[in-house]
């Protein structure tokens, strides 16, 4: 598996103003990356597509961090092999 | 009425991005024409046409960027390089005496089949995003830019074919002398609609096919063997102030706007008849008279390199003139057709001819078509000193368009 972790951050740094060092595991989008509501609907459809697969608005209210987006990845990712 | 001039201007193109590049391409015949692989991998027997290369975006903020595909970002650069060739404070655009007129023929067109693409295919409109639409709008131009810049007055896109640039300038023009706002924006912006549009512009004119392995002959505009358009992108962007306050001000204007006529030949959605583009000269050139105008230098024309447009404008031109006419060149076949942004191009490419006093030639003009004798071509460069200059295009629907120009 490609490293879900540098495919998320890149994601981040496409959408937000931010500098690469900022994105690190526990940042919250929206209190330490500033990120605004049109950043957080084009952060979870980049995630969708980068990685081909689907975010339900509950799942979507429970990525709030970093690493809550790379364990939602990673867990998607996972249940795919499963089912595949 | 007020006096109307230009202070800045600001380009994108495929004969280059900035007016220091894009003078050097005109003054050297230095074309903006190439191969294009994915024309050929799409099935076009044309495979050549303009690109806008090299885009340097940095000068525009990113939260900026999020908003704008292409056609907007061209337009940003380009009304970045305007504002600070008019050496005008950006904090003055933050009014509601500034407004912003930007056309275009498709907006964001490459956005909107993109975001058709994914939902087809996931059947999820949750993959789309949220920013899309502004993306795509065809204000989308000029929305960004009054939301980046703070303008506060008049924010639209005027829409009117190969017309857009020209009206949109034209009406610019109306609304600085009407009063309404004192200092506008304008022109007019296209990205590449290759995968959407360029076909159907083969279907009903043809591209050129002759010429895929000789790129920069390929747009033949009044040449015996002319075979259609070669299309491109990219924007043009003017800065129109009110002449005494940017006199008062220490502009140091391009030009100053006599003459805007526009009209369409109420005849064919396909088929020009020449009636609008006489009509549309006859009224750009009495307003000129009005200012005093006595005698048009050059004559920048539509030139696409159709076989029977060329034909048509040469006899209008011939028409309205009579013989000799002034200077006449085509720069398309230099830049292309970038079909919504052209007007907008052609305009600053006679802005910047009237400045540094020379008329580019109609490159490739090797043969002239019997059809279209009788004007002045030009096929060599000419330093010529111009004192006033006229622009003018011809769009599908019938539009026609025409701005005159006077050196300050």
């Amino acid at each position: 598996m490609e490293n879900v972790e540098e495919k998320v951050k890149s994601v981040l740094l496409d959408v937000l103003d931010v500098k690469p060092e900022a994105i690190v595991p526990t940042a919250s989008f929206i209190d330490d990356l500033n990120a605004t509501s049109i950043d957080i609907v084009e952060i979870l459809t980049a995630l969708q597509n980068t990685f081909d697969m689907n975010i339900s608005d509950e799942e979507a209210q429970k990525i709030q961090t970093v690493q809550d987006a790379v364990d939602f990845v990673k867990a998607s990712v996972a249940q795919k092999k499963t089912r595949a | 009425m007020r006096r109307v001039v230009v202070t800045g201007l600001g380009v994108v193109a495929s004969i280059g991005n900035g007016k220091d590049e894009v003078l050097r391409s005109l003054r050297e015949s230095r074309s903006g024409i190439e191969f294009l692989p994915e024309m050929k991998e799409l099935g076009f027997r044309c495979n050549v046409g303009g690109r806008v290369k090299g885009l340097d975006v940095s000068g525009v903020p990113k939260r900026a960027l999020q908003s704008m595909a292409d056609v907007a970002r061209f337009a940003a650069v380009a009304a970045s390089e305007a504002i600070e060739d008019a050496k005008l404070l950006r904090e003055t655009l933050k009014s509601d005496r500034v407004a912003v007129v930007v056309g275009t023929s498709f907006g964001g067109i490459n956005e909107l089949t993109k975001a058709e693409q994914l939902l087809l295919k996931h059947r999820n409109p949750a993959r789309l995003g949220a920013t899309g639409i502004v993306k795509v709008m065809h204000s989308s131009a000029a929305a960004n830019l009054a939301a980046w810049l703070g303008v506060r007055g008049r924010s639209y896109a005027i829409c009117s074919s190969f017309c857009s640039g020209v009206d949109a300038i034209g009406h610019a023009y109306e609304l600085i002398a009407r009063g309404v706002v004192d200092v506008c924006l304008c022109g007019a912006s296209e990205e590449s609609s290759l995968r959407q549009a360029w076909g159907c512009l083969d279907n009903w004119s043809g591209l050129p096919v002759s010429w895929n392995d000789q790129p920069e002959r390929a747009c033949r505009p009044y040449d015996v063997a002319r075979e259609g358009p070669v299309l491109s992108e990219g924007s043009g962007i003017v800065l129109l102030e009110a002449r005494d306050r940017a006199l008062e001000r220490g502009a140091d204007p391009y030009a100053e706007i006599v003459g805007y006529g526009s009209a369409n030949d109420g005849f064919s959605m396909f088929e020009p008849s020449g009636e609008g583009l006489a009509e549309c000269l006859r009224q750009a050139l009495a307003a000129s008279e009005e200012h005093g105008v006595r005698r048009i230098d050059y004559i920048n024309s539509h030139g696409t390199g159709t076989k029977v447009h060329d034909a048509l404008e040469a006899r209008v031109i011939r028409e309205i003139f009579g013989a000799p006419s002034p200077p006449v060149s085509s720069t398309k076949a230099l830049a292309g057709h970038s079909l919504g942004a052209t007007g907008a191009h052609e305009a600053i490419f006679t802005l910047l001819m009237l400045r540094h006093g020379f008329v580019a030639p109609t490159v490739n003009l090797e043969r002239i078509a019997p059809e279209c004798e009788g004007i002045s071509h030009v096929q060599t460069l000419r330093e010529l000193p111009l004192d006033t200059a006229m622009t003018f295009n011809a769009g599908l629907g019938g539009s026609n368009a025409c701005l005159v120009f006077r050196k300050p």
